[in-house]
């Protein structure tokens, strides 16, 4: 059925080509910040086969990739100047991806992670390491936990490393605005003392994409449903490269919710995005040929939760998100067939948790 | 230019840092109180001694962030006012600091003291620090007095016999304080104190005080003479050991806040090498069962923790007697404590027992509670007791044991918490080990098998590492009957997942096994998987190569592994061709 | 009084901060140290304009104030000092001024600065809190600056042994609450009249005593002050997960809540208020006051000053803490 020699990316059923991004070609000629620019090394295209990922012109060898990996994986950070490499190195893979992301099965899903690193960690020992797992995460990396920094970095240098085995979309939380009041902002201030690592990294959210669809049957989105979006189409023409506005399709995309009480469209008690009912979904399943919306955004005490007579499912992957909530996460397994089989994990138990370096607060009414 | 920014330390005024130490902005005024050393330096130690030091004594009032760096950073200044000659110049403002209401600050102002003390010449010692000290110690409100306590080992010891009196007479009343946290802080300075008092007149005059501490009514400071309780019985002779110490011991082991006998139990063995061998096998051994049998179960908890420790420490002669009268008695009761943790504990020491008592005594007594606890709900009990079966076999030889222990092995390699699936696939080999082949291949080869496939990665990598030892201890046709089969199976299966767990055993397969074996028995599933329609089985064959190819001989190398090397090296996915190229490599083929 | 906690000896403090039970230890000072925590949330929250307290700044280390909060503890604080302040408020009218406050384990809490601000007329103000609390807070009230703290005082201040302060129509005493001679001694030298209506108020503060301590000091206020009425704000539903969380996160920092199982429902707050000779007692728990006691347009407001990414997680929050509002009379 699949063949193997196709690159991971298959165009959706044949019949689709996947539309190029408009703002792609306008940004490769007048942008890239300049802070980036100066270290990106104008050398001939690498090899394919080269130690050297991509066809790209940021200039990053597996090696330095496997080290950074080995580093962040012991929760330790990376040095300013390898942050700005990393992230260019990541921009220049991710803006080669649709704003739909066409993935094939088998892959493991996940929700948001939130910066609560040990139990990232946690994550991998129950879905398996990269790149042996393929996994595809929904967004919200950072803001709330303690480690955002090492967790979105981590993934980050995952994704330049493995960029086939690893898909990221972006979530509510990869944003400036939200980065500010939630915690990720500071971290950087904190561990870097300077706001250039939140920079770097806030760039890469721009270039993030903004859903995905796999083998043409799941789609995957962080939050939801738009009610001016009816067909994928309409979300690839999106032009992403920027904030997550306050409103809009884009916006709506990473904040609405389900509403299990209605059917069509409701506003939404978050202040962003819409409430979307059975209606909405079905409606949407039906006009896109795909079985199952799949989004992650709320939590869920029990680490996953059906609507809508399962054609949509909620994947939350912190466990005791905030350190405060007492909720288990879980994600989900594909294989090859759309099989699904969720795995359930709890927090990292506390001896598997470095201590932070400052006590933070604890997060209740003293 | 450059010199310019150093040099200009040396004319730092003093109304610089008065101005930066008013300033508005408190992480400012932390700077400059960090670099006080610095400023010292500059100023010069006549100046340090005469401005800035009196500055600091005459106007700081400030947060206690600011006033604790200050305070450390007093203890390192000795060099920087002229050496021990001047040193009692710093008394002043750690006097001020060591009597603040915050605790940090004042443990901090204490201990920068107690280094300067001994820079102090005897003459100064006596004309600046005690008199201080008797400020402290006279002190109207109770953080002075408080701060006072610490100080006392470091003066007493040089000082004239008259002043010593009066720090005695001071100690003393501070013992006495009508507040608690006084006399807290004297209760857990009196060891210290007693270690550097004059040895005769010991217990004379402080006795009287570790009586009264250790009988007073705030249970925090009883729960602190233990440790002083354990310095008076190292420095006493026997005989005022028994009379003395004794007493005061006993006391703590029954006394009424659970608090104090927890801390008894903390430091049970401590107290067991102070008594000495006498005392211990008289009352400590009835003293320790009541611990045992305590009603709080953090305490029963701790004193379970030394179980093997404190019998361990006994006398040989009466060692075994000891063991298993009483202390066994007691130790059968906590089989069934109502406290999980205290099994877990008792789970974790009661084999240590086994070579204390013998062999017949091991099977009469310690088996049956091994036997009860294996049959515990708890998972930490189960694993505990299954953890230490080695100990069990090398008294009694544990085979005997296998039909008892399989359905708690059962139990827990089907628990919920992965974590103690984990364990006790690791715990495989060693069971393995010690049940022997059969039982293993009617009862426990299934389990592992089943592992293969279990729903979390780790449990599958950890049963995959274990089919090594398996067949390096049970051989190569053992594994070709037994292993072989499944892993064949699981290269056929639909999950991804579970084809790469097939990939993960035959590496460390084919470090058991025969060249010939692995030839015919791997290299083949490895080719069929090197040609799945998945690139992450795909690359996962092309690093199997890089294992399996080392056990292999030259010929097959060339002919088996190469060419599957060479056709993943064009594989279009990125990643297969990375590893199958390193691999190559690794290989020299 | 048992002021200073057994955790200022660092033995001691390892040796029971090792063990797995949560309550190993009563942990005063770490008890001492969640008004800080407090003071921090609040600054903080006034600072976001969650609430007006010009006087809070007044007590905030310095180093510490930088410290953010999540939206969640932000609008949590703002529904207590809110509906706190609306009881008192109610109180004071309806006695025409002629009624005495008291504030038990106040902490660093501003309500007599700015109930005075807002020239609210009362008879006393009495705080309570552990003597190394008040301490500091008489070195803060000390401290000229602006606001001057002590010009809103009937009387100049005198101190007693740095714990407490008396100035007329302002006292700050030290003792602990578990000693209720002392407290009673105490509460003798701030000159209150027991037959005049008297508000107590407790927030977070029953809860870390043991339940029998809690009901001896509610029973000792009860039969004292004749028209009493009494204000509690604490945990709630303290049976579930997300209270074992809590219980293990804050034992993590020597903080032990031993009066949980008094938290456990709204007639277990009942049954203990009416034990202890209240008559009528009201438990509202805080997600209540938040959408239907509190003024909906200011409720409306602060919910837009930071946008909340997750609804939930203040539902779940408020969820576990409740006001009971008790009377004896």
């Amino acid at each position: 059925m699949l063949s193997y020699d196709t690159p991971n990316f298959r165009h959706d059923d044949g019949q689709k080509k996947e539309v190029p991004p408009p703002w792609r070609m306008a940004l490769t000629v007048s942008e890239g910040p300049k802070d980036v620019k100066m270290e990106i090394a104008t050398s001939p295209a690498p090899r394919p086969d080269s130690p050297t990922i991509g066809a790209g012109t940021v200039e990053i060898s597996t090696q330095d990739l496997d080290r950074h990996i080995e580093k962040l994986m012991r929760c330790e950070l990376i040095s300013e100047q390898e942050v700005k490499t990393l992230c260019a190195k990541a921009r220049e893979i991710l803006v080669e991806e649709g704003n739909v992301q066409v993935i094939d099965s088998p892959v493991t899903i996940c929700g948001d992670i939130h910066g609560q690193f040990y139990d990232l960690m946690e994550l991998f020992k129950v879905g398996g390491a990269v790149p042996n797992t393929n996994y595809l995460f929904l967004g919200d990396f950072v803001d709330r936990g303690f480690y955002s920094v090492e967790t979105f970095l981590l993934l980050l240098a995952l994704k330049a490393r493995y960029p086939d085995r690893m898909m990221l979309i972006r979530g509510n939380h990869e944003s400036r605005q939200i980065t500010q009041v939630y915690g990720f902002y500071d971290e950087c201030l904190r561990k870097y003392g300077s706001a250039s690592v939140w920079r770097n990294c806030t760039e890469v959210f721009d270039y993030l994409a903004l859903a995905a669809v796999i083998d043409g049957k799941v789609f995957c989105v962080h939050g939801g449903l738009s009610p001016s979006i009816t067909t994928l189409d309409q979300i690839r023409v999106i032009d992403r490269k920027q904030e997550v506005p306050h409103d809009g399709p884009m916006c709506d995309l990473l904040w609405s919710d389900p509403e299990e009480n209605s059917s069509g469209w409701g506003l939404s008690p978050r202040g962003a995005g819409y409430l979307f009912g059975a209606e909405a979904a079905k409606s949407f399943c039906e006009t896109n040929g795909v079985d199952l919306i799949c989004r992650a955004h709320q939590l869920v005490m029990e680490g996953y939760k059906w609507h809508f007579n399962e054609t949509v499912l909620t994947v939350w992957s912190a466990p005791n998100y905030c350190y405060r909530c007492g909720n288990v996460a879980a994600i989900l397994e594909l294989d090859e067939q759309l099989n699904k089989e969720f795995t359930i994990f709890e927090a990292a138990p506390q001896e598997n948790r470095g201590a932070p370096a400052k006590k933070p607060h604890a997060d209740y009414f003293l | 230019m450059a010199g310019e920014e150093s040099g200009d330390d040396s004319l730092y005024p003093i109304a610089v840092l008065i101005d930066e130490l008013r300033n508005e902005d408190v992480t400012h005024r932390l700077n400059s109180i960090r670099k006080l050393s610095t400023i010292a330096l500059a100023l010069g130690v006549e100046r340090t001694r005469n401005e800035l030091v009196q500055f600091l004594t005459d106007t700081i009032y400030d947060e206690d962030e600011v006033l604790l760096v200050l305070a450390e950073q007093l203890g390192n200044f000795t060099p920087l006012v002229g050496g021990p000659d001047y040193v009692h110049c710093l008394l002043p403002p750690l006097e001020n600091l060591a009597t603040v209401e915050e605790t940090v600050v004042r443990d901090k102002a204490v201990e920068s003291l107690r280094k300067i003390a001994d820079k102090h010449s005897t003459a100064a010692l006596e004309e600046y620090f005690v008199p201080m000290l008797k400020r402290l110690g006279n002190g109207d409100w109770f953080t002075s007095r408080t701060s006072a306590c610490g100080l006392f080992s470091v003066a007493y010891p040089r000082v004239s016999p008259a002043l010593k009196a009066e720090l005695k007479t001071l100690f003393r009343t501070l013992c006495r304080d009508d507040t608690p946290m006084v006399r807290r802080a004297a209760a857990s300075k009196l060891g210290e104190f007693a270690k550097v008092y004059d040895k005769d007149a010991l217990v004379d005059d402080l006795h009287g005080s570790f009586l009264d501490l250790s009988v007073d009514e705030q249970d925090s400071v009883r729960l602190l003479t233990v440790e002083a309780a354990i310095a008076f019985a190292s420095l006493l002779n026997s005989e005022d050991r028994t009379k003395l110490v004794k007493p005061i011991l006993l006391s703590l082991f029954d006394d009424k806040s659970w608090r104090v006998r927890y801390m008894v139990a903390e430091k049970l063995i401590d107290i067991q090498n102070a008594v000495g061998e006498d005392m211990t096998a008289q009352d400590l051994v009835v003293a320790y069962t009541s611990l045992l049998k305590d009603p709080e179960g953090e305490v029963r908890c701790a004193a379970t923790q030394r179980l093997q420790d404190f019998c361990g420490n006994l006398k040989k002669d009466s060692r075994q007697e000891l063991i298993l009268n009483p202390i066994l008695l007691y130790v059968k009761e906590l089989v069934s404590d109502p406290n999980q943790h205290v099994k877990t504990e008792l789970a974790g020491v009661i084999m240590g027992l086994a070579p204390l008592i013998g062999k017949d005594h091991t099977i009469n007594e310690l088996l049956p509670i091994y036997m009860q606890l294996l049959k515990d709900n708890t998972p930490e009990v189960r694993l505990n007791i299954i953890s230490s079966l080695d100990r069990v076999n090398d008294v009694i030889g544990s085979s005997q044991l296998s039909t008892s222990l399989l359905p708690a092995i059962v139990d827990l390699a089907e628990d919920g918490k992965w974590r103690v699936r984990l364990a006790i696939v690791q715990f495989m080999p060693l069971l393995a080990a010690q049940l022997g082949q059969e039982f293993f291949d009617e009862k426990l080869l299934p389990l592992c098998l089943n592992w293969l496939v279990d729903h979390v990665y780790s449990i599958r990598e950890a049963s995959t590492l274990i089919m090594k030892e398996l067949t390096q201890k049970f051989g190569g046709a053992w594994a070709s009957a037994n292993l072989v089969p499944k892993v064949q199976k699981l290269a056929k299966d639909s999950n991804y997942l579970h084809r790469m767990t097939c990939l993960f055993c035959l590496n460390t397969l084919s470090e058991a096994l025969s060249p010939e074996q692995v030839l015919k028995e791997i290299i083949p599933i490895v080719k069929e998987l090197s040609e799945d329609n998945v690139p992450n089985v795909r690359f996962n064959a092309a690093k199997s190569l890089k294992r399996i190819g080392k056990t292999v001989s030259p010929a097959v190398l060339q002919s088996d592994v190469k060419p599957m090397l060479q056709k993943l090296c064009n594989d279009a996915d990125f990643d297969v061709r990375f590893f199958a190229e390193e691999s190559k490599n690794a290989l020299g083929v | 009084m048992d002021v200073e906690a057994v955790s200022s000896d660092k033995l001691v403090a390892e040796a029971f901060s090792s063990r797995r039970r949560s309550n190993s230890v009563s942990d005063d000072y770490s008890t001492q140290r969640t008004n800080d925590d407090a003071t921090q949330c609040k600054y903080f929250a006034v600072q976001k304009g969650y609430w007006k307290d010009e006087f809070i700044g007044r007590f905030v280390s310095g180093a510490n104030e930088e410290t953010s909060r999540f939206p969640e503890i932000s609008l949590g604080y703002w529904c207590r000092t809110k509906i706190v302040e609306q009881h008192v408020k109610q109180f004071i009218n309806k006695f025409s001024g002629k009624v005495q406050i008291i504030s038990l384990g106040s902490g660093f809490d501003t309500l007599f600065w700015r109930l005075s601000a807002e020239n609210l007329k009362f008879l006393k103000f009495v705080e309570v809190d552990f003597a190394s609390v008040t301490s500091r807070k008489i070195r803060n009230i000390m401290k000229p600056g602006t606001p001057e703290m002590t010009s809103f005082f009937s009387e100049k201040p005198s101190i007693i042994h740095h714990t407490d302060l008396h100035s007329g129509n302002y006292h700050l005493i030290g003792a602990d609450l578990r000693q209720l001679g002392e407290l009673n001694t105490k509460l003798d030298a701030a000159d209150l009249d027991n037959s005049i209506p008297t508000i107590c108020i407790a927030e977070c503060v029953l809860v870390y005593m043991s339940g029998s301590h809690s009901s001896a000091l509610l029973e000792a206020l009860c039969s004292r002050f004749k028209k009493l009425s009494f204000l509690n704000y604490e945990q709630f539903r303290s049976s579930d997960e997300f209270t074992k969380v809590m219980e293990a996160n804050l034992g993590n920092r020597g903080i032990q809540l031993h009066g949980l199982s008094m938290c456990e429902s709204a007639d277990k707050q009942k049954e203990r208020f009416n034990m202890a000779g209240f008559s009528s007692v009201e438990v509202h728990d805080m997600n209540e006051v938040f959408n239907r006691i509190l003024d909906p347009a200011d409720a409306t407001r602060v919910k837009k000053i930071e946008m909340l990414d997750e609804l939930e997680l203040l539902w779940q929050l408020l969820a576990h803490y409740c006001v009971v509002y008790a009377e004896n009379h």
